[in-house]
């Protein structure tokens, strides 16, 4: 008998289901709404129940784990190909805002290609850049929504430079 | 006739040469996208969300309607070719379908999903269309308590019916409920669970969730599992045609693969993998030759895709005339309806019927458009299998990230992505199943404002969800659902156990 990460599984839900009961006092309940018609009742009863639902899960699986049959079983587990992917998307978070939309793009394209087995890094980035680009044209020109350019594009010294060459981000 | 009255309104707003552009639209993406592996129906919608704010109700209506068939189609194409179904729908698909492919059959098993997909998807629609409207003249007669427990009934039925453990369903839906409850509630105007954080106020976005689930946990598990990553595409040679004898064998499939998926799907308690699983082990016993199932019988491949499809369509009934999702891909065309301010239910039945009723009617021309797009394009389709995986995968984040920032332009919506991407790919990994939580999501909140609306109407009486009908029965059948299955395996491991075969 020991603890499955089904099992963990559980005990995590169950204090998600805590947490969410312990903090549904913290809930302004307005005079005008009676207890079981104000803001608080349905979280409680979320809270409760997922704390029930998630020991009982944890007791079960410790007592009987149920497992994949044989050959759904995942295979070994691929660190690098996980951590590339991962790594490429906290990549995308911190350029997005400074580097913008294109060259953010095509740095997470780029990576997740080669996590993925792709084998000549100039061609998944270049790939990488060409779909960001015609993305980024199609969104912005064609359907009129806005992403960001990057704020190292703001400083007008290389905006000048840029618009020099023809650049007008 | 008011059917057919109502169906010609529907196909005079679809037949505006700008609304079949948008059909057309819709149904090609639906079957482009579809036809890559890893991405189902509830995604294509997903992804596409963001890209239709701009566009008026019913064009953006017509374009899903397009989409959801069409992904279905595409989706056979890619279960028969690799064997990935895109989603579980088409999951008995797969196990004949592809084992036909492999005999050099190809050509015959995707004319046969085609044909059959489009038989099931007609008579599916129109018996929508015949029983909608019975469904709302019921709905606008029960109150909040009998929604309550119709809701609790889907809830149940949705996290039993799929995956291996009820329990592990019901968490998965109570962890959808609660992502629900971050932000501002609606009916008091009370903040719950932000912390003062201005970006939690609003919620956290259905789409950021759905895209989180289907899209970023995806490509983590895929990075993750390098076995599930080796996969065998094989080659379409030909034209897509049917034999006579084919046909012979798959014309009753279809009819009764359509019988069984349209009540499944509309029932509350529904969904699309009941119905395949049905119509496949009903075919096995009609059968005149039971010994090919397993080995590529094409009665397996017409009998489950006509079953889907017809079950697919009867989703769109408690949809339409509830406003109660019971599948993945319902939840996330409910999402897009509240998007454009609808409620689905009967008061969009009374209030925007033109809207509801194009939408119908856009269904029946999408089914045929696809037929006409299947048959004779299949081996362009099947040619979108062989992009390569490394941009492919690449690719659907781009569109992932997309999706999520273009919605709401804000960089925290992203970082939702990656937190709840995580926990998808955790679930993925230990099997929990997603579509319950994505009904939580989306069912969750409606739950919880008929259970309050319905706690004002009876002074604080919480007996009222057992004393009145069919508030009682519903909530005594979700309590069956829920606890039968696992006492049924219980005394059947028991009597294995005595009786040793």
């Amino acid at each position: 008998m020991r603890l499955t990460a089904r099992a963990g599984a559980g005990l995590f839900a169950a204090a998600v289901g805590v947490f969410f009961y312990a903090y549904s006092f913290d809930i302004r309940q307005p005079p005008s709404l009676s207890t079981l018609s104000g803001p608080r009742i349905f979280p409680q009863m979320t809270g409760l129940a997922l704390a029930a639902l998630g020991l009982l899960f944890a007791v079960n699986e410790t007592l009987n784990p149920t497992a994949f049959p044989e050959e759904e079983r995942p295979g070994p587990f691929d660190y690098k190909a996980f951590g590339l992917t991962l790594g490429s998307l906290v990549l995308f978070i911190l350029l997005l805002p400074r580097l913008g939309f294109i060259i953010a793009e095509t740095a997470m394209f780029g990576i997740v290609a080669m996590a993925f087995g792709a084998r000549r890094p100039l061609q998944a980035f270049g790939v990488g850049l060409i779909v960001a680009l015609i993305v980024y044209y199609v969104f912005t020109q064609w359907l009129g929504l806005r992403l960001p350019v990057g704020d190292v594009f703001r400083n007008e010294p290389l905006r000048g430079a840029l618009n020099f060459f023809g650049w007008r981000p | 006739m008011d059917l057919l009255t109502n169906l010609a309104h529907g196909f005079a707003v679809v037949f505006q040469p700008i609304n079949l552009m948008w059909s057309l639209v819709g149904v090609t993406l639906g079957t482009l996208i579809g036809v890559l592996p890893g991405i189902g129906p509830a995604l294509t919608i997903a992804l596409l969300l963001p890209v239709t704010t701009k566009m008026d109700p019913a064009a953006a209506f017509i374009i899903f309607g397009g989409v959801y068939y069409g992904a279905m189609y595409g989706g056979s194409t890619t279960a028969i070719l690799i064997n990935t179904p895109g989603e579980s729908g088409s999951l008995v698909t797969a196990i004949d379908g592809n084992k036909m492919a492999r005999k050099g059959r190809a050509p015959a098993a995707l004319a046969t999903a085609a044909i059959g997909s489009f038989v099931a998807g007609c008579i599916g629609t129109l018996l929508l269309a015949a029983f909608a409207p019975t469904m709302v003249e019921w709905a606008v007669k029960i109150s909040p308590a009998d929604y309550f427990a119709l809701a609790i009934l889907a809830f149940v039925s949705v996290s039993c019916l799929l995956g291996r453990s009820v329990l592990a369903g019901l968490l998965s839906l109570l962890m959808g409920v609660a992502i629900a409850l971050v932000g501002i509630d609606g009916q008091s105007g009370q903040a719950r669970y932000a912390f003062g954080e201005p970006s939690l106020m609003n919620g956290i976005g259905v789409v950021v969730v759905i895209v989180s689930l289907f899209a970023v946990a995806e490509a983590l598990s895929l990075a993750a599992d390098p076995k599930a990553r080796s996969e065998e595409i094989t080659p379409l040679k030909g034209r897509v045609l049917m034999t006579r004898e084919d046909v012979r064998r798959s014309w009753k499939p279809w009819l009764r693969g359509a019988a069984i998926g349209f009540p499944f799907g509309a029932l509350p308690a529904g969904g699309a993998e009941i119905p395949t699983f049905l119509s496949y082990s009903l075919e096995r016993k009609l059968s005149d030759h039971p010994e090919e199932f397993g080995e590529g019988a094409i009665e397996g491949v017409a009998g489950p895709e006509a079953a889907n499809n017809a079950a697919v369509a009867g989703v769109m009934a408690p949809l339409l005339a509830l406003g109660l999702p019971t599948s993945a891909t319902a939840a996330i065309l409910l999402a897009a309806f509240q998007q454009y301010g609808l409620q689905p239910g009967p008061t969009l039945f009374s209030g925007d019927s033109t809207l509801v009723w194009s939408l119908i009617a856009s269904l029946l021309l999408g089914n045929l458009m696809l037929l006409l797009l299947n048959l004779p394009m299949a081996g362009l389709w099947a040619r979108l299998l062989y992009i390569p995986r490394p941009f492919l995968y690449a690719g659907i984040l781009v569109f992932a990230t997309l999706g999520v920032y273009g919605a709401s332009r804000s960089l925290n919506d992203v970082i939702f992505m990656l937190v709840v991407g995580l926990m998808g790919f955790a679930m993925r990994r230990l099997d929990f199943p997603i579509a319950p939580m994505v009904v939580g999501l989306v069912l969750g909140p409606m739950a919880e404002q008929h259970f309050r609306r319905a706690m004002q109407i009876s002074q604080d009486d919480w007996t009222v969800f057992f004393t009145s009908t069919p508030a009682g029965p519903l909530l005594a059948l979700a309590a069956i659902l829920a606890i039968a299955p696992p006492l049924i395996r219980r005394w059947r491991r028991r009597s294995a156990q005595t009786a040793p075969a």
